[in-house]
């Protein structure tokens, strides 16, 4: 069968891209405004850990989500490589729109970010028998980290960065969609 | 399979790439938890882990920038590509390389459900050791000449 097809992927990528970053950046929100409106609980365990779960990994299978799209679309050959290729793609869509949204909901609710730092220093106080030193330290670093995020800078760094390792990893999980969604007459070894 | 292939030595590479930035600045000598905080490796993996110290190795005294699960599942699938050329071919490896996945992910729930009602404690080492079965039923399936879906094992 014909394998040397290239059918637009584009789509799948931008759909399935679209899908996952609401997912991930649905359950972040949820979690976030759970966190500033709670009491400390004492713990570095904060009501983040609850979406811990639900969150991890979701952004893993948006390559292989990606491809099922693909394959059910054109119904056409697929070789690990385009797999890979769509998956990459896919996890930097999921990178770009997840950046966009954090972008709109500063417009949103512009107090997002402090409220949400103002959390998460409360909660680190909270820790009782933290030496001072490192308890400072952190309160620096989520500052640091906070200031850098209302910057253009700091949204184009976080979305490079993610953009990179989400691409590589949903380039992999891109491969296993080939093996799992393409008929299995239709897809070549890894060449 | 062609394990000489630019494809399989990409995915080899970009694997090992994976697990060193998983593995947190400690890797790169540094020593401070705020340093963690901004570090690059940790903003990489911000949309895939909770990133929870408790649940983090440590190097040096700094948490990897995932929990032990997900370095567990990033470490077995380094592992496992390079181990792929080694691992035959055969009917039942076709057959049982979907559902091994699925019996990884379900393991992987239990885990968690049973750790949090109490019923089990989980630790940094149990949690790594559940995530590689992903990592290494994952990677598997990339192996396998042709992997049957669940429906045409049934």
């Amino acid at each position: 069968m014909d394998t040397n097809q290239n059918n637009p992927f584009l789509s799948s990528a931008i759909i399935v891209g679209a899908i996952f970053a609401i997912i991930t950046y649905t359950i972040t929100l949820v979690f976030s405004y759970r966190m500033i409106g709670s009491e400390p609980t004492g713990s570095m365990m904060s009501p983040m850990v609850y979406m811990s779960f639900l969150s991890c990994l979701v952004g893993l299978f948006a390559g292989l989500f990606a491809v099922r799209h693909h394959v059910k679309e054109y119904n056409a050959p697929l070789k690990p490589g385009q797999g890979a290729v769509i998956g990459l793609t896919t996890g930097v869509m999921v990178t770009l729109f997840t950046t966009i949204f954090g972008l709109i909901w500063l417009l949103v609710d512009p107090n997002f970010t402090d409220n949400l730092t103002a959390a998460m220093i409360a909660q680190m106080e909270s820790v009782p028998n933290m030496p001072e030193a490192a308890l400072q330290d952190m309160i620096d670093g989520i500052y640091t980290e906070s200031e850098r995020a209302k910057t253009v800078f700091g949204q184009l760094r976080t979305f490079a960065i993610g953009g990179v390792v989400m691409g590589a990893l949903n380039a992999i999980t891109g491969i296993i969609g080939v093996k799992m969604f393409a008929p299995a007459d239709q897809y070549s070894d890894l060449d | 399979m062609n394990y000489s292939s630019r494809l399989y030595w990409l995915f080899l590479a970009v694997s090992a790439f994976v697990v060193i930035v998983a593995a947190g600045p400690g890797l790169f000598g540094e020593t401070t938890f705020g340093a963690w905080i901004i570090s690059w490796q940790k903003q990489a993996f911000h949309l895939l882990c909770h990133q929870l110290p408790e649940r983090s190795f440590a190097i040096g005294g700094v948490p990897m920038a995932v929990c032990s699960r997900c370095f567990g599942i990033y470490t077995a699938a380094f592992l496992m590509f390079g181990m792929l050329p080694w691992i035959g071919q055969s009917n039942f490896r076709n057959k049982w390389a979907i559902l091994f996945i699925i019996v990884a992910f379900g393991a992987n729930i239990l885990n968690y459900g049973l750790d949090t009602l109490g019923i089990w404690e989980n630790t940094t080492t149990s949690r790594f050791l559940m995530g590689s079965l992903i990592g290494f039923s994952a990677i598997n399936i990339i192996g396998t000449d042709k992997p049957q879906s669940i429906k045409e094992i049934m």
